[in-house]
């Protein structure tokens, strides 16, 4: 067999043993995912049932004792279901469409409504092109990046959020920019991890899963994602999706 | 002499029985529930056979079925119920333990009437329970 041939068949080989463990990852995750709801939920409520049922003959460090209990199961449940809904993003079935990057993006602002209450923004939305992909995981990857722009903006006086779009080499690439806090440009490769927070709660109130969903939806669409930060002054995502969606859907 | 709905609560696991049974006491002790562990009982209940040949013969207002149960699970009872003609009105709620579209819109196609998702925090699980029952036992009007 010809080198190269053989290169591109263990190359070929590689590939679908990835795709298949990668599979198998998200299924764990998912079975794993399920099966802690049901004990977390017992916890949570036998917890509050003895704070019910003995919390009056308690002394005040004991029932200071089960709150903390309850406020950890509390925080456990959200990660569990913040790695459900991950894995559910892997699994989900793709309905890809074309479709108006600008309708979406209105339906975004209506989504993140609840976080934009008594804040200053100044939305600046340029031009933005139709794309091939699937309408609501794209929209599940916008809903975070913009939230992610509202939340950290939140001490800006002013706050300052762009989408903005320019096509190159086949690809539509979409930014959102903010004039946030940005992030710590040496700690990039934690940024689109589980679980990873560059912020203190006080700044980000999440789990640390949003950057993780966007970067699986991209993943999905055969496109990319990456993010620049002039820490203080604000922070940029990048998407950038094929032309004519992801190869061989 | 007036009947008082129930609900038939079909669920294998007995921590989220005695949960289920506590909020709704602690909550309004007249939301009446028969509980039963497995799919199998839960025919065995409606159909008056077996352990249930001289339960009440009232029928339930609603049945409240667990998903995933041994000795025949959620989706063998709904289309167990939807196939008789005698309890094919019984309106069936779906619990599930977590989110899942081909599971739901499976439900759904057998002619489930509800399906509805645990929340994992128990403040809203509770609420869950409680909304539950009021609404099936007291706003809805069940089959005649």
């Amino acid at each position: 067999m010809a080198k190269a041939a053989k290169k591109k068949s263990d190359s070929g080989q590689l590939r679908e043993q990835l795709v298949r463990l990668q599979r198998e990852m998200d299924t764990f995750a998912y079975t794993l995912s399920h099966d802690l709801r049901a004990p977390l939920i017992h916890i949570g409520g036998f917890v509050d049932l003895l704070l019910q049922h003995a919390g009056p003959k308690l002394d005040e460090r004991s029932r200071h004792y089960l709150q903390r209990i309850a406020e950890s199961t509390y925080h456990m449940g959200r990660m569990v279901d913040d790695v459900l809904a991950l894995s559910r993003l892997s699994r989900a079935e793709m309905h890809l469409m074309r479709l108006e990057l600008k309708d979406l993006i209105k339906e975004v602002m209506n989504d993140v409504r609840g976080l934009t209450e008594n804040r200053n923004i100044r939305w600046e939305i340029g031009e933005l092109p139709a794309v091939v992909a699937d309408p609501t995981l794209l929209r599940v990857a916008f809903d975070n990046l913009v939230s992610n722009a509202i939340k950290f903006t939140r001490r800006r006086p002013e706050a300052v959020i762009s989408i903005s779009s320019e096509r190159v080499d086949g690809e539509a690439i979409i930014a959102i920019r903010d004039n946030g806090i940005g992030f710590d440009t040496k700690q990039q490769n934690r940024l689109y991890g589980v679980f990873q927070r560059l912020h203190s709660v006080a700044d980000s109130d999440g789990t640390g899963t949003g950057l993780a969903q966007v970067l699986r939806i991209l993943q999905r669409h055969g496109g990319r994602t990456w993010a620049e930060s002039v820490p203080d002054q604000g922070a940029t995502f990048y998407l950038a999706l094929p032309d004519g969606g992801p190869a061989g859907a | 002499m007036k009947t008082f709905p129930y609900a038939l609560l079909a669920e294998d696991d007995a921590n989220s029985v005695h949960l289920f049974l506590a909020i709704l006491a602690r909550h309004d002790a007249s939301l009446k529930t028969v509980h039963v562990e497995n799919g199998a009982e839960a025919l065995e209940y409606l159909q008056r056979r077996g352990r249930f040949q001289n339960r009440t013969p009232q029928l339930p207002a609603v049945v409240f079925l667990d998903l995933e149960m041994p000795h025949r699970d959620g989706i063998e009872v709904l289309q167990e119920m939807k196939a008789d003609p005698a309890l094919r009105d019984i309106p069936v709620v779906i619990i599930a333990g977590s989110p899942n579209e081909s599971k739901m819109r499976r439900c759904y196609e057998l002619g489930a009437n509800s399906y509805v998702v645990k929340p994992v925090d128990f403040r809203r699980f509770s609420s869950f329970v409680t909304n539950l029952a009021s609404f099936w036992l007291t706003l809805n009007e069940p089959p005649p």
